[in-house]
This record gives structure tokens, C-alpha cells and sequence, in this order.
């Protein structure tokens, strides 16, 4: 019986990678691509208006030496800044959950802080930090921790009251409360969280560098399009979004290590 | 041995001058409507929940904290679904510190007691209801407390599941001199089960009866037809109607 679930998962999983390679998202995708190439070259847009996707594809090829410098850079800001989030959200969420006084002293400035908006903010901070890394990881950490702070919170508090009773009469110390059962508890919200801050961390480092930054992708961006090169845009916006993919694939693979019992949940929830 | 119970639960009154001895090795159930404070019994005993005047004594020893000498099953499972079956009966030698080679030798005894010696490696969401509550029903046993709590622990399950989970309780009661404290709205399930049957009043919880049945061990389902088993169940049913719980006609 075993076996034969066995085998059947494998032929599911099996038959949903096929199907990831010819899913009727990627034909749509396809498509319209080729109706973009065929309008442009109908319609003869300038290309300073709307390229052609091969010619997008050349300049991808042409200037893809610059676009791996550029994009390491704003890969680093990400990376920093989301391991940083991740430092400061999950300590802040034990806090939350565990302290009555830090729940109602902070908490609520937490989720108030959500409606500044970052990109106002960023300005002040090249004025601050200057024009290198710091500002950039600070507003990739300002929009990357919310979700990561709220979600744990959710998670940890999460544990049923019959859970937390099952855990007294074991004469569990908080300690192992926490490692063993709230913290296990948690883990598919928190990962929820990771998942939506992987996002923000990639729009965070972009904004950031449009505001002020001498590399980057964002950086690209500005500069290409302040000379109208639509299609070194579109290679820039290429590479950030294949990032930003990336980025959430790895987590969500970090997800299915982690938490192995819990189907994905967040993925379809944004 | 005994075990003297006196609780009194003020302001919302769920409780009121609940006075009660329960013997060591003792079947206890008790059988009251929702909303009669059995849960709060339950708390209040496994010292969970603090009262509001009186005492509780288990063995002698007076409870005013957590009691972890007991072990508890909720109407919920409460499984730990990043644990295995095997893996969440052995949480209870984890935090108790115990030698986990022989918790491990004894939550297998008790999974193959129940049946699911197939499932050691099975995760919860791949058990049914009724697969669930026998893994939950280990944990607590895991331990050899002497006094089990079980707070309505077969109300989500289909009565088939039921009736084959009271027999498999009565199975893993039976070799060990352990005292169980068992509630529940059903009065059969109460007369089936227990040495005792403990019917309590609705609001404020008030002990209205104690009935001691007197079937043979061990219980077989067919004892349920049996006519000293049908008179038990009538006159508890009788006593609930007297006491407005059940109305009959409209």
C-alpha cells in the first residue's frame, strides 16, 4: 500500500513538472511576446517609444557584462537587508508575543510605521547615510521586517490554548514551550512572512536606488531611461525580475526543508 | 489511597461545594450537560487552573500548580503535525527528560496496543479522527501517570470510531493501576466505561448524583443490550429529564 502511494506521489510530482514545462502560462507568455514583436514591426513604433522584444534580447546580450556588475550590487542590498529583517522581525515577534508591556508599547508603532511611505523616506536617508550600501539595505530592512514581524507574531500565537495546557502538564520550562512547541507551530506563518518580504526586499533596493546610487539595477533604469533607452530598461527590469523569482524560489525551497509537513500555503494567498 | 477533591469556583460560580473522592485504580466519569463546569473540573485537577476556595489532593499531595504527574487528552488531538505518531508520543519523555530508548520501546508497546504499529511514521495529517486521538491517547499514557484526565476525548468522532476507541482505552487501562477521570455528555459512553458515573447539574455546576455501575471487567459492547446496562442508562437519562436537561415533546 505504502509503495504505491509512494509511486503515485512520484508520477504526480512527476507529471506536475511536465506540466510546469508546457503550462498554458508560458504559452500566453510566448504569445504575447510574438504579438509584441509582430505589432512593433508592423506598427514601426520608435524605438525610443516601445523596442521590439529581439531587440531587447540583443541589447540583453550586448550589455549583460554590465548588467551582472550592476545586479550583484542590488542582489548584495537584498541579501543584506533581508538577513537583517529576519535578525531584527523574529526577536521583535518573540518580544511581542511574549511581553504584555512590549505588545502594547510597540506593536502598535509597528504597524503604524507601515503607513509612511518608504520612498519618502529615502531622500532623507542618502542624506544621512550618503550614496553607498547603508541606505539602500535600511530601506530594503524598513519594507522587508513588517511582514516578517506580523507574520511570526500570528504564528506564535498560534498555539492552541490545549497545546500550551498539554505543554504545562508535561512540566515543560518556557524554554522548551518555545523551541518545541510555539516555535515548530509558527514556522509556516513565519515563512509566509519570508516570502512576502522576499518581494519587498527586491522593490525596497530598486526604489532605493532610484533615488540615489551610482550602480545598480536601479540605477540602469534611471540612467537608460533619462536617455531614452527603452531597451537597456527592459534588460534591467529583465535581470531584476528573474532576481526577484529567484529569491522567492529559494525560500520557498527553504520552506519545503523546513517545514516539510505543511503544504505551501502563502504562495497563492498574495 | 484516595483522592479528595474540594473545589469551589466564586464570581461566575461554575462550580459550586463540589465535594468528591475518587479511589486509587477508579473508572470516574462525569456526565453532565454543556456548560456545567466538567471542563473546569478537569482544569482545576490538573492544576492548570487555580480555584477560588477549597482544596484538591491528589495522593495526599495538595495541588497548587501545574500537576505534571497526570497525563491529559483534550476532545482535540493537539498532535504536533511537524512530529510523526511515534515522535509525538515521545515528546512527553523529551520534556520530562526521561531515557528515550526506553520511551521509545514503550510508545511502540502502546502504538501496536492501539493498532497503529504501521503508522510509527506517519505524519498526523495523513491519520484520520479516530488514527489521531489513539496517537494523542499514547502521548498521554507514555509516562505511566497515575491519574489520566480525558476531557470529552471521543466527542469528534463518528460513533463507529467511538465505540472501537472506548474499547481500546479500556484495553490500555486495564494493565496499569491508574486512575482515570473521564468526562462526557454521553450516557452510555459514561456507563460503558466506568466504575463510577458522577452527574452533574447545569449551571452552577453542582454534583447532583454519584452512580456506581456494576458491570463486569472487561466490557464487552454487547453489554450494552444487557438489561442491568439499559437500566443504568435509563435511570441517568430519567435524571437529566428531572433535572430539565432533556425535555421530551415541546
Amino acid at each position: 500500500m505504502a509503495a504505491i502511494a509512494e509511486g503515485e506521489r512520484m508520477v504526480r510530482t512527476g507529471s506536475r513538472w511536465y506540466a510546469g514545462l508546457t503550462s498554458p502560462a508560458l504559452w500566453t507568455l510566448i504569445a504575447l511576446i510574438v504579438i509584441w514583436e509582430i505589432a512593433v514591426q508592423v506598427t514601426h513604433v520608435p524605438v525610443y517609444i516601445l523596442p521590439a522584444p529581439s531587440r531587447i534580447a540583443d541589447e540583453f546580450v550586448a550589455y549583460w557584462p554590465r548588467l551582472v556588475v550592476n545586479g550583484s550590487v542590488t542582489v548584495m542590498e537584498i541579501l543584506i537587508g533581508f538577513v537583517i529583517s529576519i535578525l531584527i522581525g523574529v526577536p521583535l515577534a518573540v518580544l511581542v508575543t511574549y511581553s504584555k508591556v512590549a505588545e502594547r508599547a510597540i506593536y502598535p508603532l509597528i504597524v503604524a510605521s507601515q503607513t509612511v511611505p518608504k520612498v519618502a523616506i529615502a531622500p532623507l536617508l542618502v542624506a544621512w547615510f550618503g550614496y553607498g550600501l547603508p541606505p539602500k539595505i535600511v530601506v530594503v530592512v524598513l519594507l522587508a521586517f513588517f511582514p516578517i514581524v506580523i507574520n511570526t507574531v500570528v504564528g506564535l500565537k498560534s498555539s492552541s490554548a490545549e497545546m500550551l495546557y498539554l505543554a504545562q502538564s508535561m512540566g515543560s520550562t518556557a524554554w522548551q514551550t518555545f523551541w518545541k512547541f510555539r516555535l515548530p507551530q509558527a514556522m509556516p506563518s513565519v515563512f509566509a512572512g519570508l516570502k512576502l518580504a522576499t518581494v519587498l526586499a527586491v522593490i525596497g533596493a530598486i526604489v532605493a536606488e532610484f533615488i540615489g546610487a551610482d550602480t545598480g539595477l536601479g540605477y540602469v533604469i534611471v540612467v537608460a531611461g533619462s536617455s531614452f533607452d527603452i531597451a537597456r530598461q527592459f534588460a534591467a527590469i529583465i535581470v531584476t525580475t528573474i532576481i526577484g523569482m529567484v529569491f522567492f524560489w529559494a525560500v520557498e525551497l527553504l520552506e519545503k526543508y523546513v517545514v516539510p509537513w505543511k503544504e505551501s500555503s502563502a504562495t497563492d494567498r498574495e | 489511597m484516595s483522592k479528595t477533591f474540594h473545589g469551589r469556583k466564586g464570581e461566575v460560580h461554575a462550580l459550586q461545594e463540589i465535594d468528591l473522592k475518587i479511589q486509587h485504580g477508579e473508572f470516574v466519569s462525569i456526565l453532565g450537560p454543556s456548560g456545567c463546569g466538567k471542563s473546569t473540573l478537569l482544569m482545576l485537577l490538573s492544576g492548570l487552573m487555580k480555584s477560588s476556595g477549597g482544596t484538591i489532593h491528589v495522593d495526599d499531595k495538595r495541588i497548587d500548580g501545574p500537576n505534571s504527574d497526570i497525563g491529559i487528552v483534550f476532545q482535540r488531538d493537539v498532535l504536533l503535525e511537524w512530529r510523526s505518531a511515534l515522535q509525538n508520543i515521545l515528546i512527553q519523555a523529551e520534556i520530562r527528560n526521561t531515557p528515550l530508548d526506553a520511551a521509545q520501546e514503550r510508545a511502540k508497546q502502546l502504538l501496536r496496543m492501539v493498532s497503529l504499529q504501521d503508522f510509527e511514521t506517519s505524519y498526523p495529517k495523513e491519520l484520520s479522527g479516530g488514527m489521531r486521538q489513539r496517537v494523542s491517547i499514547c502521548r498521554a499514557l507514555l509516562h505511566k501517570p497515575k491519574l489520566l484526565l480525558m476531557d470529552e476525548p471521543f466527542g469528534a468522532l463518528d460513533a463507529m470510531t467511538r465505540d472501537q476507541l472506548q474499547l481500546d482505552l479500556l484495553r490500555l487501562c486495564s494493565d496499569d493501576d491508574m486512575t482515570v477521570f473521564f468526562i462526557t455528555h454521553s450516557i452510555p459512553e459514561a456507563v460503558f466505561l466506568s466504575d463510577r458515573v458522577v452527574v452533574m447539574s447545569p449551571r452552577p455546576g453542582r454534583i447532583e448524583r454519584i452512580i456506581d455501575i456494576d458491570l463486569p471487567r472487561p466490557r464487552r459492547l454487547a453489554m450494552r443490550d444487557d438489561p442491568k446496562f439499559v437500566a443504568y442508562t435509563r435511570e441517568l437519562t430519567e435524571m437529566f429529564m428531572s433535572l430539565g436537561v432533556i425535555r421530551e415533546g415541546v
